[in-house]
């Protein structure tokens, strides 16, 4: 089941992949996330997002109990401007709460990609306006060294 | 016979007595949900089993049944106590757990498979689509009832597996790479379109619920969900499929939608990737691999 699985998240996220670059135009440049599994039985992903010219890690991790429990997925850089944290023991990581991240997760063809449409995406542009706005985000160095 | 359901004997369509054989599963007890219970409650369901993973804030007393003496107990905690003060004799069962991992996941399949009936009154889009997926997998009806960002307005959707159509039937926007339903509608002319736009209303940094709650609209919402899990129940009357509220209006309105064969979660053909897709998806997640090394 979970080999399947993996292919329809691939197979989610090229579609998705086509339609930012269709909808953005922007097939010359490189998209505001890069995900690919790590390993061959791809139980983790990791990625990058960009926001604002910067980098920013993304990992995922899938357990082997799929379909019950929804991946863990953090952005480490960001993780201590979220106020919804959770440590997992199971997993051995804090988790940054995005919110929805489990009601992606039994949309059998897409939780990937529609998680990193829906929620991602968002999270990440309102940690970044918040931070700019408080006058928190400094850009002496690269947050993604 | 039981003083407190003696005016429920005169009714004429159905013997509600028959409701102590059921078993009712109500996952959300907030403004909707906590109402819905109420209800039960009242006219002497069987079993009732609530579930709700959140804790009672002042935020929540703007609609019924709870307290502020009782801000920071569990929801399903504060309204057990509520409901047996109401009705002892009712099997009150109440789990604070999120219904979609862990125990709250396992306890949710095992309750779902126990009950008759279970009212969908949560405020998120996912969990709705969750809910149905999983009733209709264990073929238990679903009544869900939601209310609109702006309060004003509401919806409540009666899924009878194999007989009406499943919340998902008609969301075809959902899928990436499906195929568009032959009855294309516009936003405006789909009222479930319509409802599904409306974004589930959590402030992202904070958590803190922004959506508007009128206790006017919450409580005709349950109500609604509540005559038509009876007349599923009692088997009277006609259960409406999707029944839209529109309190600006001041009208009902009632749509029976059709089942989509191709639904992916109750269609015929949900389960079968015919050898044609699943070619389709090896080839794209090999293009995913190539583009991604």
């Amino acid at each position: 089941m979970w080999p399947l699985r993996v292919k329809e998240e691939k197979y989610a996220l090229l579609k998705y992949m086509q339609y930012v670059d269709y909808m953005e135009k922007n097939q010359e440049e490189e998209r505001w996330f890069s995900i690919r599994p790590i390993g061959d039985d791809a139980t983790r992903w990791e990625g990058t997002l960009t926001a604002e010219g910067r980098n920013y890690l993304i990992e995922l991790v899938f357990t082997d109990s799929y379909p019950h429990t929804p991946p863990a997925a953090r952005i480490p850089e960001l993780m201590r401007y979220t106020d919804r944290k959770l440590d997992d023991p199971i997993l051995g990581l804090r988790i940054c709460d995005m919110h929805m991240e489990q009601n992606y997760w039994w949309n059998e063809h897409c939780s990937l990609a529609l998680y990193l449409k829906r929620e991602v995406s968002y999270w990440l542009q309102s940690v970044i306006f918040h931070l700019k706005e408080k006058g928190w985000l400094q850009w002496t160095k690269d947050i993604s060294d | 016979m039981d003083e407190r359901y003696q005016r429920l004997t005169l009714f004429e369509f159905a013997d509600f007595s028959k409701l102590r054989e059921k078993s009712a599963l109500v996952v959300g007890v907030g403004g909707l949900g906590a109402t819905v219970a109420e209800i039960l409650v009242r006219v002497g369901i069987g079993r009732l089993v609530i579930m709700d993973y959140d804790t009672l804030e002042m935020a929540n007393m703007n609609r019924m049944i709870y307290k502020p003496n009782q801000i920071g107990k569990f929801k399903v905690e504060a309204l057990s106590e509520y409901l047996l003060e109401i009705n002892e004799q009712i099997d009150i069962v109440a789990h604070p757990f999120n219904i979609t991992s862990g125990d709250g996941y396992k306890a949710f399949m095992d309750e779902v498979g126990k009950s008759d009936v279970i009212f969908g009154c949560v405020d998120t889009f996912g969990v709705r689509l969750f809910m149905n997926a999983k009733c209709v997998e264990q073929k238990r009806t679903f009544i869900d009832g939601g209310a609109s960002l702006d309060g004003i307005r509401g919806s409540v959707q009666v899924v009878i597996p194999g007989k009406t159509a499943c919340y998902r039937c008609h969301r075809h926007t959902l899928g990436l790479g499906k195929e568009k339903s032959e009855k294309t509608v516009s936003v405006k002319e789909d009222p479930m379109l319509y409802l599904e736009l409306e974004e589930p209303g959590k402030d992202r940094q904070t958590g803190i619920c922004h959506l508007t709650s009128l206790p006017t609209t919450m409580t005709i919402i349950a109500a609604l969900q509540c005559q038509e899990g009876f007349k599923y129940l009692l088997e009277f009357g006609d259960v409406a499929n999707y029944l839209m509220y529109n309190g600006i209006r001041g009208v009902i309105e009632r749509y029976d939608w059709e089942r989509d064969p191709k639904c992916p979660v109750c269609g015929e053909a949900k389960d079968k990737l015919d050898d044609e897709k699943l070619r389709k998806i090896e080839e794209a997640a090999k293009m995913f691999d190539e583009m991604t090394k």
